[in-house]
């Protein structure tokens, strides 16, 4: 799709120059557009290049009557430079230029024009799309929204972690303007102030920052218990936990069937087990490691004693089936 | 391996405090550490006591003991006849602990304070309560997740509890806790031998042990502070300031051992800085070297980072300070302070670093080839803008690193005012930091910066060592009380 769309680009980019409406576009079977609202029908691939980026800060899609199974999605074009489109989901859709990673990536994203792509076949009554800039209740509107959005548990989650936002600014680009501003205020009240002051004020205005800051990640990690328990704790049977989905509770019936929990029992003793998924990272990390422990996961089912198929069909059956749920398969290959 | 229950929680709760506080606070009665203040010491002790037991039974695997209550028992024996010899060598009767801190936050809190001061006391109070009790729910309900616990620290655990064992000779592969061979497993030995008395692995309540590292580590800075400032709320910020950082929340929660590396390398500035005080004791001394020596092998990497680099900064102060410190180094010429250092050096040190030459074990199996110390064919310039972009746009560290700059502004610009021994306090993170980026800029190592993973733990790390000493820098001048 990326590939078909960078070629199509790259056409686009020889045969510039069609500017029959207020957006300019490209390849469409049909194309009217009145009043900032377009019907289109477009059956391979087609463009709408809405502009340079400038000082807008956001993209508003608002769909009427779509038609077809074609795909939707958009890009950045800086000079020969096409950079990578992502699709939208159906449905009325809105991105802010500091949220989308790709458009992070651009060196100078002012300059970067918006392109809307399109993959037919796709027939549309009327869509909307709007590139525009916040101001007024709305930039304060979406300041708090930004603020509010939660990160939730993700793998990287130990390495990183990017909220909270002020608007377009990071916690610690708001902290630096935030403490100066307390810096500024401080000194028209008192209206005199020494060195020792001002860095006694900066000092104490950074501390409160990254306090609140602090206070606002609390929020995220209990939004992640909350979540965490309604996944978890909270249930009884087949438990969820994030991405691990329910790798964790497959596990557990798994050890229960083999009784590997068993330390004096299994102490000394080999096994080996085969494990398969259609899953890799972290599944893989945590069966291969501790999961089916004491087993050994070997590379092959011929080697096995056991073979495990979590998400994917058995695709050695040599043994018998000793426990089965709706998305995995325990073998005993040595019966 | 997933269950829970209150008896299992109690069970794992009692063992991971009792378990290493037994040897540690007897190994502090033998370096005569019970000058440090009540509470303090008994926090302390567990520190120390968490790497006796994982060292002591580490050790006894040499001579092909188990992970059981017998070896235990061995290790506790071993420690009480040290401790008598050296009560009797030294002819020192067990002198009472010193004075005791108040017990209650409100008897802390002095009493003409303004109502302000009330409010924000107990706002932090509140503050660190909840994120502590958050990660007291993740590590009582929910499963391991980060992928390194698993691969680094939690296999070495399960393969060593099932295996009865650490298997110190033999083949390569079969050896140790038989995953990456590098990783110190002292650790997951203690960690092997709790379950082992549990009677199984649990793949939730592992995790208490670095909640719990980071509560005593809260607690321990906090008490410290107010133990030189007299001032609960000054105390406070510390703690406030290191749970504000982004990363540090997974990490009380994940057995991953950065958190635990800074947190050795802050009490080993510790107690450095309070045998650097005129008041001080050699017994501090002795507590700063088992820190540092414990430091080696917390992770792979703690040798050559933490340990010899906060090495550096002493040196780097005795260096500025050196008309009026030298006086101190006379210490050194006590033969009990070299017969510290040396069973310190054999106990903590030696004997993995025996195992690792004997086996030819890496640097860095995790990395593989992307690691070395080696110097690189160019300077890597590019490593700056990628940290200003992990500082600036992905807000892993808050603001931590503009207080970082301003603390370094206000010591130079009063650096006359400046009490010389806290004058360390500053100099030990700076090195750190200086370090670090001289590591990733001459070295290969410089990669680690630009896919940020390791650059963002490695910084964060470095902050909370930052963080928690920083309020004793602005006790250093009155004028700024």
């Amino acid at each position: 799709m990326k590939k078909y769309l960078l070629l199509t680009l790259s056409l686009l980019l020889c045969t510039w120059g069609v500017a029959s409406a207020a957006y300019q576009q490209q390849w469409f079977s049909q194309y009217t557009e009145k009043d900032g609202k377009i019907d289109f029908r477009c059956e391979k691939n087609c463009v709408v290049l809405l502009g340079e980026k400038g000082g807008n800060d956001f993209v508003k899609v608002q769909w009427g009557t779509v038609q077809w199974n074609g795909q939707r999605g958009y890009g950045y074009l800086l000079g020969q430079q096409i950079y990578a489109a992502t699709m939208l989901q159906p449905g009325n859709y809105e991105w802010s230029f500091v949220d989308d990673p790709i458009f992070k990536q651009i060196p100078d994203g002012d300059a970067a024009k918006v392109m809307f792509l399109v993959t037919g076949p796709l027939k549309v009554e009327w869509v909307q799309i709007t590139m525009a800039s916040r101001g007024g209740s709305d930039a304060i509107g979406w300041i708090w929204k930004r603020f509010r959005k939660t990160e939730m548990l993700a793998p990287y989650s130990i390495n990183l972690h990017y909220w909270p936002y002020v608007g377009g600014w990071s916690w610690p680009l708001f902290g630096l303007i935030a403490t100066l501003i307390a810096v500024g205020i401080v000194y028209i009240v008192r209206k005199k102030m020494n060195l020792k002051e001002t860095l006694r004020i900066t000092m104490i205005a950074l501390i409160a920052v990254m306090i609140v800051g602090g206070v606002r990640l609390l929020v995220d990690d209990m939004k992640i218990i909350a979540q965490g328990h309604k996944q978890y704790t909270a249930v009884k049977e087949w438990k969820t936990f994030f991405d691990l989905g329910s790798y964790i509770d497959v596990t557990k019936q798994v050890r229960d069937t083999l009784d590997l929990d068993n330390v004096e029992a299994r102490r000394g003793k080999e096994c080996k087990i085969y494990a398969k998924s259609n899953m890799s990272r972290p599944f893989d990390a945590h069966r291969n490691s501790v999961y089916l422990r004491p087993c050994t996961v070997v590379q092959t089912g011929s080697e096995a004693d056991y073979g495990l198929y979590y998400n994917v069909w058995p695709s050695y059956e040599t043994g018998i089936n000793i426990l089965s749920g709706f998305n995995f398969y325990l073998y005993n290959f040595r019966q | 391996m997933f269950s829970t229950s209150l008896g299992l929680l109690v069970a794992h709760l009692g063992l991971y405090v009792l378990l290493p506080l037994i040897p540690g606070v007897i190994t502090m009665r033998i370096i005569s550490a019970d000058r440090v203040r009540e509470r303090l010491f008994y926090i302390l002790s567990w520190f120390l006591g968490v790497w006796i037991l994982g060292y002591g039974l580490f050790l006894l695997q040499f001579i092909r003991f188990g992970i059981d209550r017998l070896a235990y028992g061995i290790l506790l024996v071993f420690l009480l006849v040290v401790l008598f010899i050296r009560l009797k060598l030294t002819n020192t009767s067990r002198k009472s602990l010193s004075k005791t801190l108040p017990l209650s936050f409100k008897r802390m809190i002095p009493k003409h304070a303004s109502t302000w001061y009330h409010i924000s006391t107990w706002l932090l109070i509140v503050y660190i309560v909840l994120f502590v009790a958050a990660g007291f729910y993740f590590v009582t309900q929910f499963p391991s997740y980060a992928d390194d616990a698993f691969g680094n620290w939690h296999l070495p655990v399960i393969n060593i509890l099932y295996d009865g064992g650490v298997q110190i000779f033999g083949e390569v592969g079969q050896i140790l806790g038989r995953g990456r061979l590098g990783y110190p497993v002292m650790i997951p030995t203690m960690q092997a031998f709790i379950s082992n008395v549990i009677g199984g692995y649990n793949d939730i309540y592992i995790n208490i042990f670095p909640w719990l590292s980071f509560v005593f580590f809260i607690k321990a800075i906090s008490l410290y502070i107010y133990q030189k400032r007299q001032d609960i709320r000054l105390a406070l910020i510390a703690p406030a300031l290191i749970i504000s950082l982004p990363l540090i929340f997974l990490h009380t929660t994940q057995g991953y051992m950065d958190l635990l590396s800074a947190i050795y390398t802050a009490l080993a500035i510790m107690s450095l800085y309070e045998w650097l005080n005129d008041d001080g004791h050699a017994a501090h001394l002795v507590l700063w070297i088992a820190f540092l020596s414990i430091l080696s092998y917390v992770k792979n990497d703690g040798f050559v980072v933490y340990m010899l680099w906060t090495l550096i900064a002493l040196i780097i102060y005795f260096v500025i300070h050196r008309k009026h410190e030298l006086s101190k180094l006379r210490v050194f010429k006590k033969t009990s302070t070299w017969v510290f250092i040396v069973a310190l050096v054999l106990f903590f040190i030696a004997p993995f670093t025996f195992l690792k030459s004997y086996y030819n074990l890496g640097f860095n199996q995790a990395a593989g080839a992307d690691a070395g110390l080696g110097l690189a064919s160019t300077i890597h310039r590019e490593i700056f803008p990628a940290i200003w972009k992990t500082m600036r746009s992905m807000n892993n560290f808050s603001v931590a690193p503009l207080i970082l700059l301003v603390t370094l502004i206000i010591s130079l610009i009063y650096r006359k005012r400046i009490a010389k021994e806290k004058s360390f306090l500053l100099i030990a993170p700076a090195v750190i930091l200086a370090i670090f980026i001289a590591v990733f800029l001459f070295t290969e190592n410089y990669k680690f910066v630009l896919d940020q993973t390791t650059s963002n733990r490695v910084f964060t790390m470095v902050l909370v060592i930052f963080l928690a000493l920083m309020p004793l820098v602005y006790s250093i001048d009155k004028s700024w009380e």
